[in-house]
């Protein structure tokens, strides 16, 4: 690859946010002056550059996978801009969604979920084919074929005319992701797209992931919850908590040293496979808030072990430190914290 | 720790009878659980390890047939009569599932959840005295006992397996078998689940049989490891000495392939192929098309299971004719 090529970022993210309004009583709809939402994704920006992996890491509830489906544009965002391949998505009409829908996909986490069952994995995985108008019947066909021995569904011609109830976990989802492949995306959202299978066959997907994205010269973000894969195919990883971004960094940089505390939580969560070994947990507090009613000032105070009076007055930023960018006031040198 | 065995599984045999051929699940499977002891029932999905849980509950769909023996305290859980093992189930042994929210009724509050439990065994309680021993229960996993009154869908994915739990542990069984229990989690809640089954271990002296295919959390819960491939054991022993030198193919494969947190090592690895099919399993050791080490005894006769220092493994390398010497085979096969 030119190394041109890979500076130019492919998608740029800029104050996304998205709000889920909450339906309350006409009465109270009259006297208040703010209408009460989940604040799903509540002013995040990043940029993912051609060629590479982001990860998006964080809990259950942290809006990970309601900032993958507003980048596709799956559900409208609230506010803010999407930038992909220099043009900004977030205003789209239908019809133009419609056409620029080849160049993004998705891999979903339940590839149960997201196969019709009574449609024969060879035309399921056509469709996308079918609907863009691109290519005759027979040259569909060899372009499935080829994309099912790409991804190791062989022999290809067998599995063609397949129905999902035949096919293991392993490779369902390797079915969702020749689908995903099948119109040339640049760019692929995958959520969670590991999380429901087994160690060893987690490890086969991931590998494969990494595989195709090299031969198809793909972007991903990859959504999860485990660090443990993430470390594996990524090369910058955002930590999300509560709809914010708490901390971007090389994947090599933040494993290295995890500086936010949440970073440092859920690291210090996955399970090590060493009975031996006594590992000084963080143990989390408490469970994630509710995001219609944020925590004042740090988003983390209320589970944080560090937190100080601070933290629960001002919103800290995310500012660079050491390359990296970290929203914490334990990092925030101008206000004179501490470290 | 007392000696004496709690539960004791013994040949135990499962096949499931479908339309299109019986489905070995279990193969002669045998191991045994002592008081306070945690064992760690673990391979991958379509191992037989769920179904061995199901089998010691009598809770098998009816086209499963058990053959063999489940002793428990003295009596053949295989054998005894449904009213007998309804009085142990929920009591004695109890059972926590991998989905909370399809094992709650969701119409039901939590709170007649337990009473529903709690009348099964002692029809003649009065309600304040099952809602002390509900409330106590969901305080132990760490929930406020005026949740009670809630129904599932007011609880967060992680209260819902605490309650799971709660409701496992209420009538202070001697057995918990928990199946896959922090599988639909995500690594925050899991921690906090296995902080919770940590506590029971050490404060009730309950025996656990834990099943999942995950061993970063067994290698943290559990004293005794059994590793299953297609319906066989293939290697049982304790936790320290199977992940310090895993003996059996199939166990040093399974370790290598999780994924970790160390920063030095970025090499993604996986056992290569896929399990077999289970109504016509491979002829011999029934791991042998994905074995680095496969010999030509493997393919042709079932490994008898040896003991090596104190642990079993099912494997020719390690007696019978074969030397303990194999080589690193570099084509993939296909599953």
């Amino acid at each position: 690859m030119q190394k041109v090529k890979t500076e130019q970022a492919l998608l740029k993210v800029e104050h996304l946010k998205k709000y889920f309004p909450l339906k309350i009583p006409w009465t109270q709809a009259l006297i208040s002056r703010e209408r009460p939402a989940v604040k799903a994704v509540d002013d995040i920006s990043f940029e993912i550059k051609k060629g590479e992996t982001l990860g998006l890491v964080g809990e259950s509830g942290s809006g990970k996978t309601t900032t993958g489906r507003v980048i596709i544009r799956l559900i409208d965002p609230t506010d803010g801009s999407i930038i992909f391949d220099g043009k900004d998505i977030a205003k789209y009409s239908k019809e133009e969604l419609r056409k620029a829908r080849r160049g993004f996909q998705m891999i979903f986490q339940d590839p149960m979920a997201s196969l019709n069952p009574y449609m024969r994995i060879g035309k399921a995985v056509s469709h996308p084919l079918e609907i863009h108008k691109i290519g005759t019947p027979a040259e569909r066909k060899k372009k499935v074929l080829s994309l099912f021995e790409k991804v190791n569904l062989i022999p290809a011609e067998e599995f063609y005319s397949r129905f999902t109830r035949q096919l293991s976990g392993g490779q369902r989802q390797r079915v969702v992701i020749a689908r995903a492949l099948v119109t040339n995306p640049k760019f692929i959202v995958a959520d969670e797209a590991t999380a429901m299978l087994d160690v060893s066959v987690r490890s086969q997907i991931l590998k494969l992931m990494i595989d195709l994205k090299e031969e198809f010269n793909l972007t991903y973000l990859f959504i999860t919850h485990d660090l443990a894969s993430a470390k594996y195919i990524c090369d910058r990883i955002a930590v999300m908590y509560l709809g914010k971004i708490v901390e971007i960094a090389k994947t090599k940089d933040l494993f290295k040293e995890p500086l936010h505390p949440y970073t440092r939580i859920l690291m210090g969560a996955v399970p090590v496979p060493d009975p031996k070994l006594k590992r000084s947990k963080i143990v989390p507090q408490g469970e994630i808030p509710s995001p219609i009613n944020i925590p004042t000032g740090c988003r983390f105070h209320t589970r944080c072990p560090y937190a100080t009076e601070i933290c629960s007055k001002e919103e800290p930023k995310l500012v660079e430190q050491e390359g990296r960018l970290v929203a914490c006031h334990l990092f925030d040198k101008k206000k004179g914290g501490m470290e | 720790m007392s000696e004496m065995a709690i539960l004791e599984v013994d040949d135990l045999s499962i096949d499931y009878l479908t339309r299109n051929g019986t489905v070995k699940a279990v193969d002669e499977i045998s191991f045994s659980i002592k008081q306070g002891e945690t064992i760690g029932l673990v391979g991958e999905s379509g191992c037989g390890k769920s179904t061995t849980g199901l089998a010691i509950l009598g809770l098998l769909p009816p086209n499963g047939r058990v053959s063999g023996k489940i002793i428990y305290k003295g009596k053949d859980l295989a054998k005894i009569s449904h009213e007998e093992l309804r009085k142990i189930r929920g009591k004695e042994i109890s059972m926590i599932f991998q989905d909370p929210m399809t094992s709650l009724d969701p119409i039901m509050r939590i709170r007649d959840q337990f009473f529903e439990l709690i009348r099964a065994h002692y029809p003649k309680m009065e309600e304040d005295e099952m809602r002390k021993i509900s409330g106590d229960a969901l305080k132990s996993v760490g929930i406020d006992p005026s949740r009670l009154d809630n129904y599932p869908f007011e609880f967060s994915g992680g209260m819902r397996q605490r309650a799971m739990i709660a409701l496992a542990i209420a009538l202070q069984p001697s057995m918990l078998i928990a199946d896959e229990p922090t599988t639909s989690l995500d690594v925050v809640v899991q921690e906090q689940i296995m902080e919770v089954l940590r506590g029971l271990k050490g404060s009730k002296n309950m025996s656990m049989v834990l099943i999942t295919h995950d061993l970063g959390v067994v290698a943290e819960l559990v004293d005794k490891v059994v590793v299953m491939y297609a319906g066989h054991l293939v290697e049982s022993g304790d936790v320290y000495s199977i992940y310090g030198k895993p003996l059996h193919p199939y166990t040093k494969a399974l370790l290598r392939s999780i994924p970790n947190v160390k920063l030095e090592d970025t090499e993604l690895r996986y056992i290569p192929g896929s399990l077999p099919d289970l109504k016509n399993p491979p002829k011999g050791c029934r791991f042998w098309p994905r074995c680095p080490y496969v010999k030509k005894i493997c393919k042709e006769k079932e490994p008898p299971i040896i003991d090596v220092d104190g642990r079993k493994v099912k494997c020719w390398l390690y007696g019978g004719e074969v030397n303990a010497k194999g080589k690193d085979r570099t084509s993939s096969v296909k599953g």
